[in-house]
């Protein structure tokens, strides 16, 4: 798929020709320089932006035909994000940080319990009342991430998710998303260009200026190699 | 979609959670709605005040003054003419309204004070049966003279004649009866200047000139303590009978009604200036009530002129007595309204058998006041008569366009307080561009985006709103507690000065929330457009 931004002589092309298929179960490392595009491919898989042309499916839906309603309800039900900015809305405290995405869906009277629960996993029970600005950075990703997990979804995007992190505190965040896609079985696909997050990765695919160059290579050498893709 | 329940949650959130930005967005419409609000309510007070001074289903047909030379050629509203109106579909009734053509002057007491005044030109008849305004204005307000067989009318010993020639005051009954009111307090004016004045504008009232220009001319009133008594009211039932100086005879008082504009017109124009009390419909009533029907009993000098000075001496006059039976929505509105049999039978006797038949207009109820074109240019084509000027038309259009003013003030203002709102959720659009993205990444849907910032600017309006009319209201209360006190009385001054109908603020409160909605739309709009990633990407 293809997409670009702007228009006339500002025009860029960000993706020029994408192929990719990620396994259920994965857990797959999108590395590349700034720009190349690694980002607005992570969004489309989301379904926060849209490819010019193409197809894509995710998680069995068609994402361009499936309509807004659809694509909200797949994001709110289905797929995490977690950004390096982490995103926290700094008016809502941090259980009702995690709680948010029960706003956007009927049911959810144990959103409460269902949230401290999350917060519980990611170690941060006992801040459920905090805002984030009280927060480490680390603190806050893990908050992002245990919202990300609120719904319990079956794939997780993360985009940058060490970037505004010290080494010690990106280890750990690193080592939890390992640890969830060995034992829950989430899929993730994960945009980093730091070396020890994609280390982690079965797969790595590194992209330059809107292509994909390498389908796998010497930075992971336990990766298993099952799947492939197509620049 | 959202859930509703959680929908109206986080309006309620993000709205608390910027104050400033509420408070800046609301302010127009608590302005604009407040004016709304107020101007409605003061202009819904104003009408209902003109409606009751001026029914505006009632119109009066007149005759277009024509002379031929120096004929009066002008068309007889006689009796067939009314039937002939009253035939029409657009008419609910058609009664003819006669003026007295002939001067007369009046004489009475009013706690105390010896009260001299014009008739002749105040007066007029219409039918009994148009004059229904309570039981006991039914019951007395008829042609008393044209019983039959009545028990009452016994030979008398008339009263004598007032030694200075003038109409005799109606003299009182033999037993007292009466249960004294507060006290007047003494007269302002000297009597000399009193009735100085009043030989001066007596002469203006001219016979049969209709309902008065000016109503202070009309009414005299002599400062002297009255003669020592030592005639008293002979007849059975002296509260409504007296002894008719002419026919020698007890004779029911000639019972008429008088409009609420002329107790207005007595307090602002006598009241206070000669220290007498207020009077109001309720004080008639109570007058009536309490000390009888002979309370508001007065004497007319029928064709007799003038009401000062050496006055009526050649022409030939009589007295009869009349009593007020209450006070009338269909009263003359400056002047007394008797059953129409007297003025005829009067003006028989002092003019002609014309002026007993001619009648001065023809009082038409219109079953809707929406008919009132059709109905004027039948009459103008086929009939060759017109409506007679309605003041109360001109009032209604001048208070239409007021209307109509203020509410174009309080729309601009509205209108401005939209920009102002649909502004600054832009603004707060666009910072809040990170938190929509956020809010999408979780699964709001596009529809959802908008209702939250939809439903964020109803809220300013139902609150705002609300602030709106509570402003207006507690403008309307201390302008009420102001005015009772600051400013003057005048004709049909009001208690309350708003009438805050459920239906003006009702629509107030559904404008300005349906207007925020409005202006909050556009901005909705673009949040809900807004690509995610693009916005998520804002840092």
């Amino acid at each position: 798929m293809t997409k670009s931004y702007g228009s006339g002589t500002g025009k860029t092309q960000v993706l020029r020709g994408v192929s990719l298929d990620v396994e259920k179960g994965e857990l797959l490392a999108l590395v590349g320089q700034s720009g190349s595009g690694k980002s607005t491919l992570l969004n489309i898989i989301g379904g926060l932006d849209e490819p010019d042309t193409g197809e894509i499916e995710v998680l069995g839906i068609d994402t361009l035909k499936a309509g807004d309603a659809k694509r909200a309800k797949m994001r709110n039900q289905s797929i995490g994000f977690v950004f390096q900015a982490f995103n926290l809305l700094d008016h809502l405290d941090v259980l009702k940080n995690v709680t948010i995405p029960a706003s956007f869906s009927s049911g959810g009277d144990d959103a409460n319990a269902r949230g401290t629960e999350a917060l519980r996993r990611v170690g941060l029970a006992e801040f459920a009342h905090r805002r984030p600005s009280e927060l480490s950075g680390g603190q806050k990703q893990r908050v992002a991430i245990a919202r990300a997990l609120f719904n319990s979804p079956t794939l997780l995007l993360c985009d940058e998710p060490t970037g505004s992190l010290d080494s010690d505190t990106g280890k750990e965040v690193i080592s939890f998303l390992r640890e969830l896609n060995a034992k829950d079985g989430v899929t993730m696909v994960i945009v980093t260009h730091e070396r020890r997050v994609s280390s982690v990765a079965k797969r790595v695919i590194q992209m330059k200026d809107g292509l994909i160059t390498e389908g796998s290579d010497e930075h992971s050498p336990e990766k298993p190699g099952e799947s492939e893709s197509h620049a | 979609m959202m859930p509703v329940g959680k929908l109206s949650r986080m309006v309620v959130r993000n709205t608390l959670r910027s104050p400033r930005h509420f408070i800046l967005s609301a302010f127009g419409i608590v302005i604009g709605i407040g004016a709304f609000v107020l101007f409605l309510a003061l202009t819904q007070r104003a009408g209902e005040t003109l409606e009751k001074v001026f029914p505006l289903n009632e119109v009066e047909v007149v005759a277009p003054r024509v002379a031929v030379g120096t004929v009066d050629a002008s068309k007889h509203l006689d009796n067939d003419v009314v039937k002939t109106i009253a035939t029409r579909p657009e008419v609910a009734s058609a009664v003819p309204r006669l003026n007295l053509a002939f001067p007369s002057a009046g004489r009475g007491s009013f706690e105390g004070t010896d009260l001299k005044f014009e008739v002749g030109g105040f007066a007029d008849g219409v039918d009994a049966s148009f004059v229904q305004d309570d039981d006991r204005i039914k019951e007395l307000f008829k042609d008393w003279d044209a019983l039959p067989n009545d028990p009452n009318r016994i030979a008398c010993e008339p009263p004598p004649p007032d030694p200075e020639g003038d109409i005799l005051q109606s003299p009182r009954a033999p037993k007292k009866s009466k249960i004294p009111l507060a006290p007047a307090s003494p007269p302002a004016a000297g009597s000399g200047s009193a009735s100085g004045s009043a030989a001066g504008s007596g002469s203006n009232v001219a016979a049969g000139s209709g309902a008065g220009s000016g109503s202070g001319s009309a009414v005299v009133i002599v400062q002297t303590p009255p003669p020592k008594q030592t005639y008293f009211n002979p007849c059975p039932n002296p509260d409504r009978y007296y002894c008719d100086d002419t026919e020698r005879m007890c004779k029911h008082r000639v019972p008429v009604v008088m409009s609420s504009t002329v107790v207005e017109l007595y307090n602002n124009q006598f009241a206070k200036s000669h220290g007498m009390p207020m009077a109001d419909e309720n004080l008639v009533n109570f007058l009536i009530q309490t000390r009888g029907l002979s309370a508001m009993r007065f004497s007319i000098g029928l064709n007799a002129t003038t009401v000062a000075g050496s006055r009526m001496a050649k022409k030939q006059w009589r007295r009869v007595e009349a009593v007020v039976v209450g006070v009338s929505s269909r009263a003359m509105r400056i002047g007394v309204t008797m059953p129409i049999q007297y003025i005829e039978r009067w003006n028989k006797e002092f003019v002609n058998e014309d002026a007993a038949s001619n009648f001065s207009s023809i009082i038409v109820k219109l079953k809707d006041r929406n008919q009132l074109a059709p109905f004027s240019s039948w009459l103008v084509d086929k009939q060759g008569l017109r409506l007679e000027d309605s003041q109360g038309e001109r009032f209604a259009t001048v208070i239409f366009v007021i209307r109509l003013l203020f509410l174009i003030i309080s729309i601009a203002i509205l209108v401005i307080s939209i920009i102002n709102i649909g502004h600054n959720f832009f603004i707060q659009v666009s910072e809040r561009k990170r938190e929509i993205g956020i809010m999408r990444a979780v699964g709001a849907t596009e529809t959802d985006v908008q209702l939250i910032v939809l439903g964020e600017a109803a809220l300013i309006g139902i609150v705002g709103g609300l602030i709106g009319v509570g402003l207006a209201w507690a403008i309307g209360a201390t302008w009420n507690y102001y005015a009772a006190s600051a400013i003057p009385r005048f004709p049909f001054k009001p208690d309350s000065w708003f009438d805050f109908k459920t239906w003006i603020w009702g629509s107030a409160l559904g404008f300005s929330t349906l207007f925020c909605i409005l202006g909050g739309y556009l901005p909705a709009r673009r949040a809900a457009k807004m690509p995610p990633a693009s916005a998520l990407a804002q840092q």
